[in-house]
């Protein structure tokens, strides 16, 4: 509620939004049969905290090839048939909050991906996106097949901040963009016959897919309310980002390892 | 007459022990007729149930605390509830019959998912709340 009249007041004041997620030009259109197609600008950054103890001289390569990466995969838009929403009225331009309906939805969305490097906590908002760079990470997890995993990276959960061990980044690429669509809301896969996804999360994996249906889930994300497509432009809602860094980083059951005079 | 009467009480607690302590054949038969649990819990499968439900476009995903304007719950509030209240709320009462077989929602996806599929959902939502992270190795 504090984020959304904080947003309004911010469109009010004609002062530029910010966060994580910043969309602009959205517009609706309706086929009538059933069909959403939704246009907008998106504007998706990722802060990069260095908590190394020893610095991470191959920081800024690793940033843009993981900011190439999360451009690449979601290029082209996304496609979600089935979804349950609000029903709308497009003679109004209005979701309506009393009726449902069951829609196909086209996702034309452009995206254009920051990934930047910050260096004080004081530059982080409540809405912002960090993926913060540990020396190392102790926490083990038990795959379904029953095998004991170490962790190259850590995300608590959509929305969260996310984690990678700068060594473990270094000997795969893909880490950054791994960890950061956790935080966009997609899960790990652990089924063998999936190697071939960027969300396979085992040692095995052979390839760097995200699927139609991925694409579909990180747009609906982003969207999070789609009454959001009325308003011509908004930002992501806070997510208590520097709160939740603090916590999940000093939750000693991970077993992060870091700078701690970096995080003041 | 005292002794006698201690002996007595004593050998009744004795067989009393002997025939409490005697495995009863029958209700092993019923043991080994039942089933056993099958359903595994495997969040992948649990998030795209949820996905498919489009949970997520009416439960939105705040901060615990912050609020839909409509009065909808969240999904924290969700995450927050009861598990069997949970179960109440999501596939029986709240949803006003949108997702039944005649409802607007049409394809009933929320009447044909199975027991463990519902217990999945139930884990996926509360687990929302636990410190389960994803990892990648």
């Amino acid at each position: 509620m504090i984020s959304t009249l904080r947003m309004r007041f911010a469109i009010l004041q004609s002062q530029p939004l910010t966060g994580g997620i910043v969309a602009r030009n959205l517009r609706i259109t309706d086929n009538g049969s059933g069909e959403l197609s939704l246009y907008g600008d998106f504007t998706i950054t990722l802060k990069v905290l260095d908590l190394t103890t020893s610095g991470a001289p191959n920081l800024n390569s690793l940033m843009t090839f993981t900011q190439q990466v999360i451009s690449s995969k979601l290029r082209g838009g996304g496609y979600k048939s089935g979804v349950s929403i609000l029903k709308y009225n497009a003679a109004k331009r209005v979701f309506d909050n009393h009726k449902t309906w069951t829609y196909s939805i086209r996702y034309n969305f452009n995206f254009t991906v920051n990934v930047i490097q910050i260096n004080m906590l004081g530059q982080l908002n409540g809405n912002d996106f960090v993926l913060a760079v540990v020396d190392s990470i102790g926490h083990q997890f038990t795959d379904k097949y029953g095998r004991r995993q170490d962790s190259a990276g850590l995300t608590q959960r959509a929305s969260w901040p996310a984690t990678v061990s700068y060594n473990n980044w270094l000997k795969d690429k893909y880490l950054g963009a791994h960890e950061f669509f956790h935080t966009l809301n997609l899960p790990d896969i652990e089924d063998t016959t999936k190697k071939n996804k960027l969300m396979y999360h085992l040692g095995d994996n052979i390839g760097r897919e995200i699927s139609e249906t991925e694409k579909g889930d990180i747009m609906q994300y982003m969207l999070g309310d789609i009454r959001e497509m009325t308003k011509g432009s908004y930002s992501n809602a806070n997510n208590n980002t520097l709160y939740r860094l603090r916590i999940f980083l000093n939750n000693p059951i991970y077993g992060f390892k870091y700078n701690k005079n970096k995080f003041k | 007459m005292a002794s006698n009467t201690i002996r007595i009480s004593l050998n009744s607690i004795l067989l009393l022990l002997v025939f409490a302590c005697q495995n009863n054949s029958r209700n092993n038969k019923i043991l080994s007729n039942q089933s056993i649990d099958t359903c595994q819990y495997y969040r992948y499968d649990a998030h795209q149930i949820v996905s498919n439900l489009g949970c997520q476009n009416c439960h939105l995903l705040l901060i615990p605390g912050d609020k839909d304007d409509r009065g909808w719950a969240t999904f924290s509030d969700l995450v927050t509830m009861d598990s069997l209240k949970l179960i109440d709320f999501v596939f029986t009462k709240k949803h006003k019959g949108w997702y039944s077989k005649t409802g607007t929602f049409k394809t009933p996806r929320m009447d044909t998912l199975s027991e463990c599929q519902i217990k999945s959902v139930i884990r996926y939502i509360k687990d929302q709340g636990r410190d389960i992270p994803m990892s990648n190795q």
